[in-house]
Formats: structure tokens, sequence, C-alpha cells
């Protein structure tokens, strides 16, 4: 069953026990009136999500990781030339006697801003879904989403569970705010069609693809492996990481803002 | 939320941003990782039509990959190669460092060295005695023949508990 189905809005009412901060401090500030460098958490008035914004790289995920480590994760194997879609070339390095391999400079990169976005939407109470539907790497995505407190499918997707939430579910449905798919094909070689549904419905969608994939219609796509289970297993440690960290800072300001306006008179 | 679901005209973004601009959506009920994309695009504008690249792929080789081509066509078989351990050199590489070995040594290049380092080579390999691997793997297995001789003779004997490193704890409550 969707999981995400249980943040059910409006009707429950549980929306309001998940918001540590209210939406207007979320939204007060606009990135046009902001100044460099107020991120900095001194002045907590000053830490805001928007300011955050302003950091290339806030919650520090751009070290979790580097080259040396998404090779030996054997991220850098794509599928042989037979099965290529054209549309990855430009994040390809070359072809070794016909086997394609992937340029990591590039993957470390689209990576980088993958998880930097992961923990921005996390900081911001977003609902993460993770998806995907290879069968041997299902529990362990199933897993990284319960570990990291969000939700997983990584079952048979029933068309319309994006566009028609309301009628599937019977009830306002809150949708995912960012989609993270571990593979972007099914188990006949389709495009997962929760990348077409996202697409519809607005969602931005993190997705691992792979040579024979589309990467168009994918919001951030991180050329890589995504057969290999020890590949798998390194992206769902660093999204559960990002995720983590995002939700932690969240958890630190919300402190900060609760302080400081019981301190008022 | 007003919203349009023609995913095949321009990104998320500028569908999201139009409906702001014309008034279809109100400012305030913008999706939430409005700011996020905004503040961090992807490099790619995720554009159903994004057209594919022209070029081809270059092609990976290495200066020794003809002296690869060699080996395998003279090796016809190889000895079997160990998948469970990482970063070990496959038996090729094992040859062609042979090969730069003898051929910096006496200062000839690799081609005049070939038939000699393919020679002692394929006799190191046809004698298990000097294969590493080979010895662990029997010290290995030898060692777990004599771990599991222990447990097998006495395992429905009497004191079979002591042998069980966990004993059943008695059931309270």
């Amino acid at each position: 069953m969707l999981c995400f189905f249980s943040k059910v809005t409006a009707k429950c009412g549980c929306e309001a026990s998940r918001r540590v901060l209210p939406n207007t401090i979320l939204r007060s500030f606009s990135l046009a009136n902001l100044r460099e460098n107020e991120w900095l958490p001194e002045n907590i008035a000053k830490v805001t999500p928007t300011s955050i914004l302003l950091h290339p790289d806030y919650f520090e995920v751009r070290k979790l990781f580097d080259v040396e480590d998404l090779f030996h994760a054997r991220v850098h194997l794509g599928h042989k030339e037979g099965s290529l879609d054209e549309r990855m070339k430009p994040y390809i390095f070359g072809s070794r006697l016909g086997h394609l391999v992937f340029d990591l400079d590039q993957t470390a990169n689209l990576l980088g801003v993958a998880l930097n976005i992961t923990a921005h939407i996390a900081y911001r109470d977003g609902i993460i879904l993770f998806a995907g539907q290879a069968p041997q790497v299902a529990n362990l995505i199933e897993r990284t989403a319960l570990e990291a407190k969000e939700f997983a499918h990584t079952r048979k997707w029933r068309l319309g569970m994006l566009t028609n939430s309301t009628m599937m579910f019977g009830a306002l449905t809150r949708l995912p705010d960012l989609i993270i798919i571990m593979n972007t094909l099914t188990s006949v070689l389709e495009q997962h069609p929760i990348v077409n549904e996202a697409a519809k419905m607005a969602i931005p969608v993190i997705g691992i693809v792979d040579t024979n994939c589309n990467p168009n219609l994918i919001t951030y796509p991180i050329p890589g492996n995504d057969d290999t289970p020890c590949a798998v297993e390194l992206y769902c440690s660093l999204f559960k990481t990002a995720i983590l960290k995002g939700k932690q800072k969240r958890a630190e300001h919300a402190k900060l803002i609760k302080r400081e306006s019981s301190d008022l008179p | 939320m007003a919203h349009s679901r023609l995913e095949r005209i321009g990104t998320i973004y500028t569908r999201i941003t139009n409906l702001i601009r014309t008034g279809a959506m109100k400012l305030d009920e913008r999706p939430l990782w409005y700011e996020v994309y905004q503040s961090f695009p992807p490099a790619t504008p995720p554009r159903y039509d994004n057209p594919a690249p022209a070029g081809e792929i270059r092609k990976i080789f290495y200066p020794e990959d003809l002296i690869r081509a060699k080996y395998y066509s003279a090796m016809r078989t190889t000895p079997a190669a160990n998948l469970v351990e990482d970063g070990r050199p496959s038996h090729c590489q094992v040859f062609l460092e042979n090969c730069k070995r003898s051929a910096t040594a006496r200062g000839a290049s690799i081609d005049d060295v070939f038939d000699e380092t393919l020679a002692s080579t394929r006799q190191t390999f046809s004698s298990p005695q000097t294969e590493p691997t080979e010895n662990s793997t029997i010290t290995e297995s030898e060692k777990t023949r004599q771990k599991s001789s222990i447990n097998m003779k006495n395992i429905f004997s009497e004191n079979a508990e002591v042998i069980n490193p966990e004993p059943s704890q008695p059931k309270s409550a």
C-alpha cells in the first residue's frame, strides 16, 4: 500500500502535528531581500530556510563522498553499446570494448546537487518518496526509507496513484514533494510510469539513470550504474544521510525559534 | 490546485512560474520545492524533448592492449579467477607486469621478451603449489574441517548443551 497515504492532510489534521515551523516563517523571506552571508547561524532570525538557500552546500552533503568511493562502488559501469539511449551520451566517458563507462566527475557533481536538493526538501519538511522496481534492491530501498523516516514504493505502480490520488485513495492525499528513483526502468525495460506522473503533477524527480535510460523528464538525473547492489547501497546510504542531516538542522532551528519566542514578554 | 498536466510543454519550473505570473496560482500556494529549484536549478532543464547530442562515443584503448590481445590469442585457457576478492590483479595483468619488468631489466622492447615471459608465466600457472590463493584456500578449508569435526561427534550426546554457545533461557512470566 502507498505509505505517503498516511500523511493525508485536510481531513485527519495530522499535518498540524508534523509542522514544527509555521508556514509563514518558512516563506516570510524572499530571495531578493537577502544579502550575502545571511545564512550564518549566529543570528537565528536570519536562519530561515530561504536564507540558507544562498549557501552552496549548507548541509555539507558534498563531503559525504568522493569520486573514489563511486569508483569502488562500481558506479562507472554502464551497459553495452547496443542498449545505449542516445540522450545519455553527454554523461559517458567512453566505450571499453563495447562496454560503456560513465564520466564519474560529472556523476559526482550531479550527485552532489541531488543530495543538496534532498537535504533542503527534508529541511522544509517535504515528503520524500523512494521508488524503484528492481526486485533485487526493493528491500534495500524500503529499509532506507524506513531508516530516514520517509516513504517508499517498490511494487507494481498502479496508474493514477499521483494523478488521480483523491479517487484512488478515497480522500484528499498529500502528494510527495520529492521523488527519488533508484531504477527508472521497469522489469520489462520501459520507463517507470512514476516519471511521467510526477512530471504531470509538477513533482521534482531525482533519478539514477543508467546508459539505457531516458534522462529527459528526470529533474535531477544522476548518471550511474543502477543494477549493481553495492552501487545502489551507496546511493541509498548517501540519500539517507542527506535526509537525516536536513531533518536534524530543522529540529535545531525549530528549537532556537521556540526559545526565542518564549523569551519575548 | 490549478495545474497544467501537459508534461511535454516546458519544464515543471516554467509551468509553475507561468501559473504564478498569470495569477492562476497564488504565490503562497507555490510548491515546497520552488525556491530550492530556483537556487539550485538542474544543469539541463528537464524538458521532454531534449534532443540527443550528436557525436561519437570515444573508444577507450591503452598502449598495452596490443600485448593483451597477443597474450589472449597465445593463452587459449587462463586459470580460473577469484571473483570474490576485490582489487586482485588478473592473470593478464600479472603477465604484463612480468613483461615490463624483464623488458626494463634487459633494456629490450616488450615484443622481444614476450615469448620468454609467456613460457615462464605458463609454467607458473600450471604449477598450483606456487599460487598463493591455492595455499590459503587449502588452509581455510582445513580449518573449517577441524572446527566442524569437534561438534559433529557429540552433537546428540547428553552434554550437547555445553557446546551450544547460547543456553536456552527459562521462560518466566
